[in-house]
């Protein structure tokens, strides 16, 4: 009864484990996807995106250039002013924004014939936070020469619009992963319940036939051994003839196995209820020891072989243990060493190993030693 | 049928080679008469007869520096900064070696080894001459300018080499320019 609550317990917990992993999982995919935004896509865009407007910057330079070679001065500032107006007006026909924000000029006064400072014009804003700046140089059309330089300032909306499209698509596509892994978390959940539930099945099937074996194997018993006990009681009676008391001989040694046999499947079905407990008693080990080398003695005899029992001065006479099971394990290995060996002999010995002496409880070790002459273990 | 196969991939990579050494060449033209024209003392630089000389240098393709020559002289005004400008094809030996002939700058247009590349650059520093290289890797090597190839074409120059040779440069110019630091 003990051990539903805990199994129940245990179950809660593998849920809370499983859950958390997961939780975990959809944690550490978000931060990587974040991560690799912050440091490699989104830097790269914005480079990307810088680059774009040191182009789209370039392309508009030689037109102020061609503006700045033109001879005239009235001309000249005229063309110049134009020039400067209709590039500040190209539009990005998706966003709808202005493509430059705005134009400064340096010239050169030693190459372009011009009072100092007449030409270094600024049309558009003169600061903005988040645009580009691209600073193109202007080589005269006519003789490659340096003449100045124009400052453009490029609008970010190129940037900011990829980045909107590249950051939807990538966390649409991680939501889609945290929706896959939220499916995969809840299967799994649904597959340790149905386990759970399958072992609890099939261990409460187990319990249920194991206490009808062991019921079985009690209600056998008491039977058997009425028939045991009457059939001793009547081989011993003299008005039976010699035949039918070897005839209730076999009826009694037959029950023994019988019963033997039933004790064997009470034991397997206790081990199965899980109900095999070691039973500690205190017990005249000598006296054991004795009916256990008597059965086999008798065993041995017939098969023609030799059997030889051994026990040193030191083993103590009085232990506490479980007597049933060390005479089984004796017995047991006893009867595989005398049935499987057809020659020579079988040999029991005891010895004290260890001896640990303690005020309230003291503890000893013996070593049980079963010998044969037989094939041994393939 | 292999060898015929690895004949042509032989045959047309020297092509798609040449043709982007060809466009180095003549995107490297226009700015090599810009970085003369921003020498602060380019003035000083001009021969007994006041006109600037320049040397495009080649080793054994006379052809292509002759092509980059005709780039440089159809320029719509082909003098720099208001002074003529004579410009001459030679091959390695001519133009460094001539004592009589004072160039205001030299044009690479083949690759050169690194001997024949440092008795240039020697003989460059001595004279106070450019020496300019299109070819990518070059200013590395301890040419004073070439270009860079980016975005967009840019001068590139190498700022020690400028300075060993005593060439000034307008700020304009260096504004505009990637520099190598050695």
């Amino acid at each position: 009864m003990k051990n539903k609550p805990d199994a129940n317990i245990r179950v809660h917990r593998t849920y809370i484990y499983v859950g958390l992993i997961f939780v975990l999982l959809i944690i550490s995919l978000q931060s990587l996807l974040w991560m690799y935004w912050g440091k490699v896509l989104e830097p790269r865009l914005q480079r990307e995106a810088a680059s774009q407007a040191n182009v789209l910057a370039h392309s508009q330079a030689v037109r102020l250039a061609d503006a700045l070679i033109v001879e005239d001065a009235g001309q000249r500032y005229h063309v110049l002013n134009e020039s400067l107006d209709e590039i500040l007006l190209f539009t990005d026909p998706e966003t709808n924004v202005p493509v430059f924000l705005g134009c400064e000029l340096e010239i050169d006064y030693d190459v372009v014939a011009a009072p100092p400072g007449s030409l270094d014009k600024s049309h558009g804003v003169t600061y903005c936070h988040d645009c580009f700046i691209s600073e193109v140089a202007l080589y005269s059309p006519a003789s490659d020469e340096l003449i100045g330089i124009a400052r453009f300032r490029v609008s970010d909306s190129l940037f900011q619009r990829l980045s909107k499209d590249v950051k939807k698509t990538l966390f649409g596509q991680s939501n889609l992963g945290t929706l896959l892994l939220l499916i995969v978390c809840g299967v799994v959940i649904i597959l340790i319940k149905e386990i759970n539930r399958s072992r609890h099945q099939a261990e409460t099937t187990s319990r249920a036939k194991s206490a009808f074996l062991a019921n079985m194997s009690h209600e056998l018993r008491t039977p058997l051994n009425s028939i045991i006990g009457f059939s001793e009681l009547m081989s011993l009676d003299p008005d039976f003839s010699p035949k039918y008391r070897e005839n209730l001989s076999i009826i009694n040694r037959s029950g023994e196995y019988l019963l033997e046999l039933i004790n064997d499947v009470l034991e397997l079905s206790r081990i199965e209820a899980a109900q095999n407990m070691l039973t500690e008693t205190s017990f005249d080990l000598y006296d054991t020891l004795e009916k256990v080398a008597e059965m086999v003695r008798l065993r041995v005899e017939k098969k023609n072989l030799q059997f030889v029992f051994e026990k040193t001065d030191d083993v103590p006479r009085y232990i506490k243990t479980d007597e049933r099971k060390l005479r089984q394990i004796l017995l047991n290995l006893l009867g595989n060493a005398v049935k499987f060996t057809e020659e020579g002999g079988v040999s029991l010995r005891v010895k004290l190993v260890k001896e640990k002496k303690a005020v309230s409880n003291s503890s000893l070790v013996l070593l049980f030693e079963v010998e044969d002459s037989g094939p041994g273990i393939a | 049928m292999l060898i015929f196969i690895a004949s042509i991939g032989y045959a047309a990579k020297p092509s798609v080679s040449d043709d982007f050494t060809d466009r180095r060449l003549t995107a490297g033209a226009k700015i090599f008469r810009a970085l003369l024209a921003a020498d602060v003392d380019i003035v000083k630089k001009t021969g007994s007869d006041g006109n600037l000389r320049v040397c495009l240098l080649y080793l054994n393709d006379a052809d292509n520096a002759e092509r980059v020559a005709e780039t440089l002289r159809n320029r719509d005004d082909s003098r720099i900064r208001k002074i003529n400008v004579i410009t001459e094809v030679l091959p390695h030996g001519d133009c460094v070696d001539s004592q009589e002939k004072r160039f205001a700058g030299i044009f690479l247009t083949q690759t050169l080894s690194n001997e024949k590349l440092k008795a240039l650059i020697d003989y460059a520093n001595e004279k106070n001459m450019v020496v300019f290289s299109p070819i990518e890797g070059d200013v590395e090597r301890g040419v004073q300018g070439g270009i860079a190839v980016e975005a967009r074409v840019r001068p590139y120059l190498n700022t020690k080499a400028l300075r060993t040779a005593d060439v000034r440069l307008k700020s304009f110019f260096i504004r505009v320019s990637k520099q190598y630091e050695e």
